[in-house]
Formats: structure tokens, sequence, C-alpha cells
């Protein structure tokens, strides 16, 4: 686990530098918690996730994430199942003090 | 005495899985039906109680997490609330999750009617940490707030109460509301004063509100608003209030509206709750790990596919040996009784044998639906969408499609409704065209009829066959559904995983008992009254001209028995062999006889004789009728119909051979659906050309498919 949060912070142990804010959610990693920061695409899509608790500024933590098929997350004491094609366009970050 | 009760109308609101149909069975007890709504002719909950001088009707809506009308549902709850004005909207809050809870109740407090909020299950959020000043949470949101626990039945005195509160107060006070900026406010001021000009239009409606939901660009507000007298304006005015705030905000304003609601939910929520466990592992995390697991996820529900289809037989088999020989007393009993002739055979050979051919499988349909009872409420079914998506996602579906679809192994009826939960109209009316081909318990019947008649040992497998065929089959049509009509990608997938449950005895029971009623009832009144006009149709008419005069060879036979030529045994052979000719030769003059013989050249490549175009004929109404028909065939057409089972007839029947049975069988999986679940198909669909569609396409598949079956198997030489 700690190797790949090296990778995902450009392979430096800096933590202020390179800090990637862009992630996606299908980048993400099994048992770790990130912050949702936003989504590309359209105002009912919007309305859906953030309907579903999942909006700006919220923590969650990944149950699962295969590399393929649906991504499992845990956000507010609920999970939820959100497509790969879907999860691609939710942005997130890393959660600032790796847990 | 009902006249003199005051009348009061209670909607129910509430997030999927906040425990609303908990309340509402709490509230209403076991007085409750379902009815349909007015105009969107969808079906709703309704229950009734009389408390304290008062005749409550309580109305539970779907289960929403927003009123966006996204989805049919939320569209459903929205207008509900909007349109019939119920005086008091109670808004169920999972005290657990309650942010996002709350994000509905924003919504819900402006539309302008009294809301209580019922915060539930507030002994689970206390045991997750969390803790709720529910006084203080109230004068915040200046909402009355009533702690409850559904499934212990706490605090529904104390919402009882507050509900006649409010109702003797005559009013209420007006909801904290969501600061959207002063920006916001003065370009809802701008399209308030146009929508103010034509109040007739827009008579239910709070002009705030509208103009809010014009600056979020919401599709069926705009509809409604189409026709306001100064509609144009309107619009002309929106755009440039939308226009003005994105360049102001770079953002949407539908974006911002969220944020801004979230930000006064969360601002609410830091005063009067707090949180003193982040989170902990729990038994949930564990069983997901292997039921959703990348690898064992599939294996693991195939097997429980099968476990379902598997129990469904072997339990299902002694009972229905109990059924059946009670029906077969019944129907000795009732030919003794009653003196031969033509009401002796229309009890005996319509009703008893009709009726009592589709009522032996009960047993089995009981089980297959507690089976599927026990998917739903354990939380599994939502397991089994998130397995099923990465396949669903490849034939251009998402995973949610596969929940109606698994419900249709049960019946097409709540299948095609139980699609609603898909927000995408595309992606529902493909899954509604698919789940046809989910095979439906009412084609069960028909399948353990002739699989145990033709394959006694491994009836089960063949069984689960078909219903693999029927999967492979909608599968197939959502690729050329895609490839032709409706060209795309499927929406997006996202779906709450709700927590594992231990179901409650009586739930399973309600669902299981609800549908298995269903069933019975069907028996008692379609299948008996096709039964009694398949029986007219296959009696008369009653004048014969048979090919040979053989009264006069029975007569023979019986002076050479006399004479010494033929032993007892040997007369009643020859005797039982003229009256099955007879009886046969009877039923191909008939009225359903000169029907069959009709459609046999079309049905004669499938390996189909004219008695199977009977039954499937009389299949539109209702599968389990191609049973009782064949039944009445058989009664009709065997001589001796009480000692020998429908199953032995068929068997031994020469004109049947295994390849036409299985040619059969895929025929009645895939041909149209049945009357009732055409009527819903239609009313969810809205739509003649898609029924019409649906009929063309199901009856083509299956005759395709039958084909394919019988003449390749023919020339496999297997038939």
């Amino acid at each position: 686990m700690r190797f790949f949060d090296w990778v995902s912070r450009g392979g430096t142990n800096n933590d202020n530098i390179n800090v990637p804010n862009e992630l996606h959610l299908d980048q993400t990693i099994e048992g770790t918690i990130y912050i949702m920061v936003g989504l590309e695409g359209g105002s009912r899509f919007r309305e859906k996730i953030y309907s579903m608790g999942l909006n700006p500024g919220v923590k969650f933590s990944i149950i699962q994430n295969s590399g393929h098929g649906p991504i499992e997350i845990e956000v507010r004491q609920t999970k939820l199942a959100i497509g790969r094609t879907m999860a691609a366009k939710i942005k997130i970050k890393q959660n600032g003090n790796l847990a | 005495m009902a006249t003199s009760l005051k009348q009061l109308s209670v909607a129910l609101t509430g997030n999927p899985n906040s425990g609303k149909t908990t309340i509402f069975n709490a509230l209403t007890g076991a007085n409750q039906h379902v009815g349909n709504f007015p105009g969107v002719t969808v079906e709703k909950k309704e229950g009734y109680l009389n408390h304290n001088g008062y005749r409550i009707k309580f109305v539970d809506l779907p289960g929403t997490y927003s009123l966006s009308a996204g989805s049919l549902d939320e569209l459903i709850a929205r207008n509900f609330i909007i349109e019939d004005r119920p005086d008091i909207v109670i808004d169920i809050v999972d005290a657990s999750n309650i942010e996002r809870n709350l994000y509905l109740t924003t919504q819900l407090s402006e539309l302008g009617l009294p809301i209580i909020i019922a915060l539930n299950m507030s002994d689970m959020a206390a045991k997750f940490g969390i803790n709720i000043d529910h006084k203080y949470l109230s004068a915040l949101l200046k909402i009355p707030v009533v702690p409850t626990v559904g499934n212990k039945e706490k605090g529904i005195d104390q919402l009882l109460n507050k509900i006649i509160e409010l109702a003797e107060s005559g009013s209420f006070e007006e909801p904290a509301n969501v600061k959207y900026g002063k920006e916001f406010q003065n370009e809802i001021c701008r399209l308030c004063d146009i929508l103010a000009k034509d109040k007739e239009t827009i008579a239910n409606y709070k002009t705030n509100w509208l103009a809010l939901k014009l600056l979020e660009d919401d599709q069926e507000i705009k509809k409604m608003v189409s026709k306001h007298k100064h509609a144009e304006q309107i619009f002309k005015q929106a755009e440039l209030g939308r226009a003005n705030l994105t360049k102001l905000y770079h953002e949407d304003p539908a974006a911002l509206i969220t944020d801004k609601r979230y930000g006064f939910i969360s601002g609410a929520c830091s005063e009067a709750t707090s949180m003193t466990v982040e989170r902990r592992h729990d038994i949930s995390d564990s069983i997901d790990y292997l039921l959703i697991h990348p690898y064992l996820g599939l294996p693991i529900f195939a097997g429980l596919m099968w476990l379902m289809f598997h129990l469904t037989f072997t339990l299902g088999e002694k009972p229905m040996g109990w059924i059946e020989a009670g029906i077969g007393v019944l129907g000795k009993l009732a030919a003794q009784i009653i003196p031969a002739g033509i009401i002796n055979s229309l009890v005996v050979d319509g009703v008893i044998h009709g009726v009592g051919g589709v009522i032996i499988f009960l047993p089995n349909i009981i089980i297959l639906f507690l089976a599927i009872a026990l998917l739903e409420d354990t939380g599994y079914m939502a397991r089994a969408a998130f397995v099923m998506d990465r396949i669903m996602h490849r034939i251009g579906l998402h995973g949610k499609s596969f929940i109606p679809m698994l419900i249709g192994f049960g019946c097409s009826v709540p299948a095609y409704m139980g699609s609603r939960i898909i927000d995408d109209k595309t992606d529902r009316l493909i899954t509604m065209h698919v789940t046809t081909f989910m095979s439906c318990g009412a084609r069960l019947p028909v399948y353990i009829l002739v699989c145990g008649a033709f394959w006694p040992k491994n009836a089960g497998t063949i069984v689960f066959s078909l219903y693999v065929l029927g999967v492979l089959i909608a599968i197939a049509t959502v690729k050329i559904l895609r490839n032709w009509r409706f060209r795309g990608m499927s929406s997006a997938f996202v779906m709450e995983l709700p927590p594992y449950r231990v179901p409650t005895f009586r739930s399973l029971l309600l669902h299981t008992w609800e549908r298995s009623w269903l069933y019975i009832r069907k028996a008692g009144t379609i299948i008996l009254g096709i039964s009694i006009i398949m029986w007219f149709l296959m009696t008369f008419p009653q004048t014969t001209t048979y090919s040979q005069d053989y009264n006069e060879l029975l007569s023979r036979a019986g002076q050479k028995e006399a004479a010494g030529g033929l032993d007892v045994i040997q007369l009643a052979e020859v005797t039982q062999n003229y009256e099955n000719i007879m009886a046969a030769e009877k039923l191909a003059n008939s009225f359903a006889g000169q029907m069959g013989k009709l459609i046999e050249p079309v049905i004669k490549p499938l390996g189909f004789d004219w008695r199977l175009g009977i039954a499937l004929i009389s299949g539109f109404a209702a599968k389990e009728t191609v049973v009782s028909t064949m039944a009445t065939v058989y009664g009709v057409g065997g001589a001796d119909e009480s000692s020998d089972s429908l199953r032995r007839s068929i068997a031994i029947d020469p004109a049947y051979s295994p390849l036409k049975a299985y040619a059969f069988l895929a025929f009645i999986l895939l041909y149209v659906p049945c009357m009732a679940a055409m009527a819903v198909f239609l009313r969810e669909t809205g739509s003649w050309k898609e029924l019409l569609f649906q009929l063309f396409y199901t009856s083509a598949m299956a005759y395709g498919i039958s084909l394919i079956i019988f003449q390749g198997g023919k020339l496999l030489g297997m038939g």
C-alpha cells in the first residue's frame, strides 16, 4: 500500500509537492480514504451523485476496486456501487494526512 | 360514523432504505391497499388509520434521494406532493446517514407544505457513534423532528400526536430555507415577477420554487411552464439568469444550488450532531468481500441461482403429489355425484382438470417467490446487480437492469414496474423489452409438466437450461436493440448497496403471500374462465361423424369375446383403443380442433401438432392455461382421465418426442407476455408502439428459435 501511495504522489517522499489533486475515482486503491472534489458531466449526473451523498468535500473509502467492473465505496455510513465509466468522470483527491 | 371523522392526508417520503416502509406499516398496520396514482397510472400504497377523531390517509411515496425528476420515482413523488397537496408530509430521515437524507428535506421544504421529520433508526446511529440533538436540529431547520425506531415501533405515537397537533393548529412555520446568495435571489425575483402575471397556470406551485427550478434548467418544469401565457419571456429571462450566474460563479447554477444545499445541511449538522467514531469494519464488509469478489462473485451468484431453481423442484415435488391426489379424488367424486352428460363433463373435464392442473404447481410457485423475497430482503439483490454489472455493461446495459430481470423470474408484472429504478428512459425501455425473456413463474408449470414427462430424471437441469436460454436471448436482444433501435451507451450506474439484514419472518411471509395469492386468484378467475371456454371449444359441436362406425366395431369385439376369440384383458385393450380413437376424432372435429388445424400449417415446421396449437392460443391469456388446456385436451381426449396423470398421458403419446417437447418449451419461454403483463407493459411504457414491437419481436423470436431447435435437431438425427 505504501508503495502505491508513493507512486501516486509522483514518486517523491515530499508530501508538500506533487500531491496529485486530479485523480479520478477509477484510479483508486482499495482500503484508502479520499476526498470528493467534483465531477465532469451533465447536471443530471451531478444531481444523482450529489443527492446520494457523494458531494464535494466529503471523505469516503474504497471498499472494492478490482480494476474492472464497478467500484464499491463507503460514504456517510452507506455503501455505493459506481460503474467504472461513471467513476472515470468523478474527480477526487488524496486525503491530506495519509491514513 | 365514518362521516363524523375529519379527513387528513399524509404523504411519506424519504431516501430508499431509510425505513420508510417499516414506518408506514407501523402507522397503518394491516389496513392498507395498493391503488393507482391518479393521472399517472402508477401503483402507490395507501393505508388508513382512525386516530383522535381523524381519519388519516397515509400514502407511501417511492423512496428517492432527491426531487429533481431525474428518475420516474422522483417525478412521481414530486408530482404527488405538488398536485395532490397532502395536508402533511412526513420525511423519514435515516439518522445514521443524516446529511444525505436531509438533502431531500431541503428540497421538500421549498414546496411550501407542512413537514414533519421522523428521525429514524437513531439507535443504529448511536451505534455508529453519531449523536443527534433532535431538539436543536428542529430549531435550526424550523421543522418538527420526532425520533423513531420503526422496526421497534418506537416514536410512532409521538409522530401521530405531532400530525394531529399540526392539523389542529391549522398553520405551520415556514421551514428555514437555504440561502442561495444575493445574485441568485435577484434572478429568482426577476423570474417571479413574470411568473406572477399568469397565476392560473401555476396555481399549484410556489413561484419562488418554480423560479429556482427554471434556473436549474429542470426539463419537467419547463414543460409545465410552456403553458404559461408569458412562457417565451420566462424562458428568455431564465436563460439570461443562468448565463449571468454562470459568468459570475464560473459554474452551472444547478451545481451551485446543490452546493448551497449541502452547505446549509453541514452547517446545521455540525451544530446539532456529534460524531465520535469514524468507521468500523463490520460484518457487512466481510460478507461483501466474498459476495462481490471480482472472481468469486459470479460463480457464487450462478450457484445461488441454480440452487433456487433446484429447490423449487425438489422441495415442491411432495406437496405437489398431495395436491394432485386431492384433485384426483375430487374429480372422481364429482364424476360419481353428477349424472353423466354435459354438466358432468364441464365440471370434471373443464373446471376440476383445468384449474386443478394449475393449482398443482402452487408449491413450486411459493418456493420460487420465497426465494426471490429472500434475495430482496437480505440485500443480496443489489449485490447481484453489482456482480452482473460487468457483463451487463459489456452488452449495453448496466447492473441495475438486472434487478427487474431477476424479479422477472417470479413474475413479469412486478418486474416491469421494478424497472422504474432505472433512471434513463432508453435503458429502462430496453430492460423492459428483455425482461419478458426472463422465464416467469407462470411458465414454470408448463416446464415441470413437460420435463417431468420426457426427462423424469433430469427435469431440474432441463428447466435450468431453459432459464439460461431465456437469459441468452435477453442478452442478444439488448445487443440487437442497441445496434438497431436505440443507439448509444448505457447511462450512469450508481446504486446504494443496503446493509445486509436478516429478513423478518413477517416480511418474507407477506412478500411471498402477496405474490402467491395473486397466482391463486388468477387460477380462480382468468384460468377458470379460460378453462371453461376451452372446454366448450373442445366439446362442441357434439355431432361428429366418425371415420368408421366404432360402436359397430365395439359390439363386434364383444361378440368375439363371448365366442371365446378374446379374453377379458384383450377386450379391455381393444375397447380402450377404440374409445381413444373416437375421442381424438371428436376433439379434432370440435371448434378448438378446427382452430388448431387452421394454424397447424404454420406451426408444423416447429414440430407442433394442432393440439399444441390450441394450448399456445390459450396461453395468450395466461401462461398457466397452457397446462390447464392440455389437461382438458387429455381430459376430453383420454378415455380414462382419473387414474392416469396428465404427465403420463403426454409421455406415452406417440405424437411427441423429446426434441419436439424442447422446441415447444422454448416457444413457451419466448412467445408473447400474458395479458396481465401486456397491460402493465403498456401502462409503464405509455406507448402502443412499444407494446406492438414487443408482441412482434417476441413472437418472431419464439418462432425462430423453436424452428432452429426442431429442424436442427432433426438434421442431427435427434428427433
